[in-house]
């Protein structure tokens, strides 16, 4: 967010959506856009749920920017309070009046008050702009309780007692699209009852295969049936069960890039291909001392689905 | 022949009081008198003089201290107030509603786009 100047000119930042050349829409997302963006026009905050690597954010920027509104993008955080969702008082204001009314008497008067500033949340109900709270459970649940009333009531209840209005009417066009991981992520609080019912949840799970192909194959630049062979391979590495952490369409993407940058093909028989896909998809294990077994099985595993899957025939061995 | 009418003490003639009035009766009385008179006249003269001087003086020490005192008023005098802004030709919401505590510049209020890709 830019910085106000001191020339007692305000600066605020807000974000305008646009979709990149890589961003492509399936009927999958389709869909679930559709549903949401229905629920948001009757007037009701959307939530995306689900696992890490499933597009939520993406999703909800795009829904975002259909409804052509700046967009005011929070992420959630543990460290977070009210204030940094609504604003604080912050610095001083300082005023002083010179008083020549008659000539021979000159009178001063001075004062200070405290200043509010508006934080996100306020500045988008006030304006009208869509925001999307992402990742809003790592935040802890007090922090979000000021979203209570905003999404009910459609009323902002500032945390000031200063001032005519310590309440503020939220904006007609004010809308609201939440991101969260499941509750089993780390750092992931569990979200409360009264802030869940406000909220239309839409579970999103790993895509289909058409689409994981479709999205790898737009961001990367390798052809449709190159891109293909890297999803069938994360894929099945993540129907074997074998890991601690899931591998997504994200790692499908880093593959895919990262080959298609360095002018490779997906290859069983290229080193270097197969030093890619164990560079990302050997992290998704813990790494421990202990566990050195269990991490050669993966290895071996992952060699063999690397093989199965990129059976382009080249005439040196991977060595690995 | 005139004739004065008395009213009172104050009417009746002194003997000096008719002794002010009248001629001398010799001429070196006169002469002294009019020496006398002269050198009164030269007297209240010479202070008219002084005291005419001294208003001139006065004038000018006036005007010196307004001038100055117009110079301090000018520099201790507040700033002159920016003019009023005027309102926004386009107000993106129209169910804005305005805090007391909140800035009564808000129309200077700049807003800045981030371009952000998805």
């Amino acid at each position: 967010m830019s910085t106000a100047t001191n020339t007692g000119n305000r600066t605020k930042a807000f974000i305008s959506l646009q979709s990149s050349v890589d961003f492509v829409v399936t009927s999958t997302t389709s869909q679930v856009m559709d549903r949401a963006s229905a629920y948001l026009t009757a007037g009701f905050p959307v939530h995306l749920r689900g696992p890490a690597g499933t597009g939520k954010t993406t999703l909800a920027l795009h829904i975002a920017a259909q409804f052509q509104r700046p967009v005011m993008l929070i992420v959630g955080d543990e460290q977070f309070t009210s204030s940094d969702l609504v604003g604080e008082q912050n610095g001083y204001r300082y005023r002083r009046v010179v008083d020549r009314y008659i000539h021979s008497v000159v009178k001063y008067e001075e004062d200070a008050v405290q200043q509010w500033v508006d934080n996100r949340l306020t500045t988008a109900c006030r304006e009208g702009f869509t925001l999307v709270y992402d990742e809003f459970t790592r935040s802890r649940p007090e922090a979000n309780n000021v979203l209570l009333a905003v999404l009910e009531e459609r009323l902002l209840v500032l945390p000031t007692s200063t001032g005519r209005n310590s309440y503020l009417k939220v904006h007609p066009e004010f809308r609201a699209i939440f991101t969260s991981n499941p509750q089993e992520y780390a750092g992931v609080h569990e979200l409360p009852d009264a802030l869940s019912d406000r909220l239309i949840t839409i579970d999103l799970d790993y895509y289909d295969r058409e689409t994981e192909v479709t999205i790898t194959q737009s961001n990367s630049g390798l052809p449709l049936d190159e891109a293909a062979r890297v999803v069938d391979l994360v894929r099945e590495f993540r129907s074997s069960g074998e890991y601690d952490q899931a591998p997504t369409l994200r790692a499908c993407i880093m593959i895919a890039r990262v080959t298609a940058l360095q002018g490779l093909l997906p290859s069983s028989g290229d080193p270097r291909f197969a030093q890619i896909c164990l560079d990302i998809l050997e992290s998704k294990m813990d790494f421990s001392i202990k566990n050195r077994a269990r991490r050669m099985n993966q290895r071996k595993m992952l060699l063999q689905l690397i093989e199965h899957h990129a059976t382009r025939v080249m005439p040196e061995q991977t060595g690995l | 022949m005139k004739t004065r009418k008395i009213r009172g003490m104050r009417d009746v003639m002194t003997s000096r009081g008719s002794g002010g009035r009248s001629v001398p009766p010799t001429r070196e009385k006169i002469l002294a008198e009019q020496a006398r008179l002269e050198h009164k006249r030269a007297m209240l003269e010479r202070e008219l003089a002084m005291w005419s001087e001294n208003q001139r003086q006065t004038a000018e020490r006036l005007q010196e201290v307004l001038d100055r005192l117009e110079v301090l008023m000018e520099a201790t005098a507040p700033p002159v107030p920016a003019p009023e802004p005027e309102a926004k030709a386009l107000r993106p919401n129209r169910n804005r509603v305005a805090r007391d505590d909140e800035s009564d510049d808000d129309s200077l209020t700049e807003w800045h786009a981030i371009v952000l890709e998805y």
